[in-house]
């Protein structure tokens, strides 16, 4: 079922296009990970999604509403996660908690209920009673992720929700997306980390200078996009012939000396590492590792755009 | 928006640093500058004082009946020959009052005086538009001539209605007229000098003896200067109106608080998130205009009950007290959101600074909170009621007299209107801007 449908929407600051013309749509109980860069319009796209700023063109349609005209729609079923952490900090964790769900409308026992359950979800209980400014970055990443789920929202909107915390933290974070997905909550979220967007997200949409350029399950984009994978050896003992003998196989594209190692690039092929292996020893090579980089997103980001995703 | 109000004084009470600023030091400096500033209250000395200030000055007596019936004594007999050609030119005490004293330079300098009539006066002193009324009282030229020309000295009592609101220069008038007193005393010294002229004219022994005789059963006192204050008010003190002083700048400050507010929310990106949980701007805004009104209401409150207690300051009449607090919390509320709005607006956190480090100051000088406002410049005693501490302390002060309400009518109705006319002023910013707040 289609819960949201972003259509051609642009949105332009003073000579900036930082959203240039995009489409996609969210399915209900769907993770849609919008992968990026820094600047390349994620933020505004989800800016625009949650109705903080309006978009030049085009329209967004909430179950079928345009937000655009009535931003109520989505308002009351958005759980927003901002990039940056929105809390206040002279406040304690349950005096936040109190205040964002009296935002949401909620009061008495539920809320207080849900400030429980809440709590209980992002790891923070025994410390609901200090002041935020005292919490680690992790807590208060979770914490600030805990605000936007007390109201119990359709969709959550999570904007690069674990920079700059510790990997135990980031995992609790990842394992909580992937809780509350199974719940039946739809959940849009944006990372320049490529691992957290390959190991939430049903489907991709890979951004860049404010336009979609590629969409799709993982697999559907790195078979799309990037068919190529790299063996990496460390040798010794090896002659030239040999390494021109391997650059001459049916699907090896090239073959290079990185330091000590040898990166042979090459296409999806199973004979490709036991044709290898027979020449090296054929050559009488001594191999001391052999490592099989499989294709990720990172590399078809690198390959649509000749750019790494962390430049 | 109570939800929003509760938070709003949460952050204020948990922030020691602004907690400070609004509380501490208000406290701190009205009892430092009630204590230091306690001799413009009570002395007359201030040499740095280049003030011009306005007085009326009433003649209670009739020049010409007075001076018929100084020269009806010559004329009497009394004094033998001679028939009323004494010459009163160089002793006549209006011209020695009015030329030689109140046209004098210097105090020219100090003293702008109008000749009116005793309602005109009053009415004058009612209205702050005079220091004091001077009264010339009946037989001033005739009892001044007696001092004068004979032995005797009759009593010439200048009489001195200060106006309690403009202490400093009622007290800087009684002091020139106790100048001029002193004038006088110097010129009766001097009438043995003239009677030795009387003689010279050619009267007998005889006839001045008697002269001297009859002039001698007037009373002996020399010119004597009778000063009070308008009726039924006390005088302040330098901690009442230092209380005031300060505690409405401070109010000031609460509005510089509430000015930062809505961009440091957006800062802080929590303005975002409202607005996405569905709060508008104008909701955020008025939610901040009622929190810079409760940290009024309770600075002021703090700042009551410690004057009061520590420092013994009188507030006078509760009802404008409590009348003064809420107008003036008012008028600061609509000032601070004026200034979130169109500091948000225009994405300028300077805008804030400007108005606490500048405006806040202005105000402060203008309205008369560093110093009392009619030792000021003419022209920004003239605008002191447009700075909201100016009208604020004119009620306070109003409340500390016991004056009736409707002499606060004009600064009640002025605070509410500058409260009023700033919300509108913050309403119209937010809605010409389209602009909306990006976080991208």
């Amino acid at each position: 079922m289609e819960l949201l449908k972003v259509q051609n929407i642009s949105k332009q600051f003073k000579k900036i296009k930082a959203v240039d013309g995009i489409s996609f749509t969210l399915n209900k109980g769907e993770i849609l990970g919008l992968l990026g860069p820094n600047g390349a319009g994620k933020s505004t796209t989800i800016s625009m999604i949650s109705t903080l700023i309006q978009p030049d063109t085009g329209e967004i349609l909430y179950a079928d509403t345009s937000i655009i005209k009535k931003p109520k729609v989505i308002q009351e079923s958005l759980g927003y996660v901002p990039q940056e952490i929105a809390l206040y900090p002279m406040l304690s964790g349950k005096e936040n908690l109190l205040f964002w769900g009296r935002a949401y409308g909620l009061k008495g026992k539920k809320l207080k209920d849900k400030i429980e359950e809440i709590s209980d979800i992002i790891g923070i209980k025994d410390r609901l009673k200090d002041k935020v400014k005292t919490y680690s970055g992790g807590m208060k990443r979770r914490l600030n992720i805990g605000v936007a789920l007390l109201h119990d929202p359709e969709l959550i909107i999570m904007d690069e929700p674990t920079v700059g915390i510790d990997p135990q933290s980031r995992k609790h974070i990842l394992d909580t997306v992937i809780g509350l997905n199974k719940k039946g909550m739809t959940v849009i979220y944006t990372s320049h980390y490529m691992e957290e967007v390959e190991y939430l997200c049903n489907r991709i949409c890979i951004m860049d200078q404010g336009k979609i350029i590629a969409e799709g399950t993982k697999e559907q984009l790195i078979k799309q996009y990037n068919t190529t994978r790299d063996i990496k050896l460390k040798l010794e003992n090896y002659s030239q012939e040999v390494l021109k003998k391997i650059e001459l196989l049916n699907c090896v594209i090239s073959v290079s000396l990185l330091e000590e190692e040898i990166v042979v690039k090459a296409t999806q092929d199973k004979k490709l590492f036991k044709d290898i292996v027979d020449l090296l020893n054929d050559d009488g090579a001594d191999i001391h590792s052999m490592d099989i980089v499989e294709a990720n997103l990172e590399t078809v980001f690198l390959q649509l755009t000749g750019r790494i995703l962390r430049d | 928006m109570l939800n929003l109000i509760i938070k709003d004084i949460k952050n204020i009470l948990y922030d020691k640093k602004t907690l400070a600023i609004i509380l501490i030091m208000p406290i701190v400096l009205m009892s430092i500058l009630g204590a230091a500033l306690k001799g413009v209250f009570s002395e007359e000395d201030n040499d740095n004082d280049i003030q011009v200030y306005e007085v009326a000055i009433v003649k209670e007596y009739n020049y010409e009946l007075e001076l018929d019936k100084y020269k009806g004594i010559f004329e009497s007999g009394f004094l033998g020959d001679f028939k009323g050609d004494f010459d009163v030119e160089g002793i006549d005490p209006e011209k020695i009052f009015f030329e030689e004293f109140m046209e004098n330079k210097e105090i020219k300098e100090i003293l702008n005086y109008t000749i009116v009539d005793k309602e005109t006066g009053e009415q004058l002193l009612k209205e702050n538009k005079a220091s004091a009324i001077i009264f010339l009282p009946r037989n001033f030229v005739y009892d001044a001539l007696i001092s004068l020309t004979t032995p005797g000295r009759n009593t010439v009592a200048i009489e001195i209605v200060k106006n309690s609101e403009k202490q400093f220069s009622a007290d800087m008038v009684e002091m020139i007229i106790g100048r001029f007193s002193e004038a006088m005393n110097a010129n009766i010294a001097k009438k043995t000098v003239l009677i030795n002229s009387i003689i010279g004219n050619g009267f007998e022994q005889e006839q001045i003896d008697k002269f001297t005789k009859l002039i001698q059963d007037q009373t002996t006192e020399k010119v004597n200067i009778a000063v009070r204050e308008v009726t039924g008010e006390d005088s302040l003190t330098s901690f009442q109106y230092y209380s005031v002083a300060i505690m409405t700048m401070f109010l000031l400050y609460a509005a510089s608080i509430g000015g930062k507010a809505l961009i440091e929310e957006k800062n802080e990106f929590t303005l975002q998130r409202l607005e996405v949980s569905g709060s508008t701007i104008a909701k955020i805004a008025m939610s901040n205009f009622f929190r810079i009104i409760s940290i009024a209401i309770i600075q002021s409150i703090i700042m009551i009950v410690f004057s009061s207690v520590a420092i013994s300051v009188l507030w006078g009449d509760v009802k404008t007290v409590l009348v003064a607090m809420l107008c003036s919390a008012f008028a600061v509320g609509g000032l601070g959101v004026l200034v979130s709005v169109l500091t948000l607006v225009t994405d300028r956190y300077y805008i804030a600074n400007i108005f606490e480090f500048g405006i806040v100051n202005l105000m402060a000088l203008v309205g008369g909170s560093f110093i009392p406002v009619e030792i000021l410049p003419k022209a920004l005693q003239k605008i002191n009621f447009i700075a909201i501490n100016g009208s604020a302390i004119n009620i306070y002060l109003n409340g500390m007299k016991y004056r009736p309400m409707e002499e606060n009518m004009r600064y009640i109705l002025l605070l509410i209107g500058m409260g009023v006319l700033f919300i509108l002023c913050a309403g119209i910013a937010l809605k010409a801007s389209k602009k909306r707040r990006v976080i991208a």
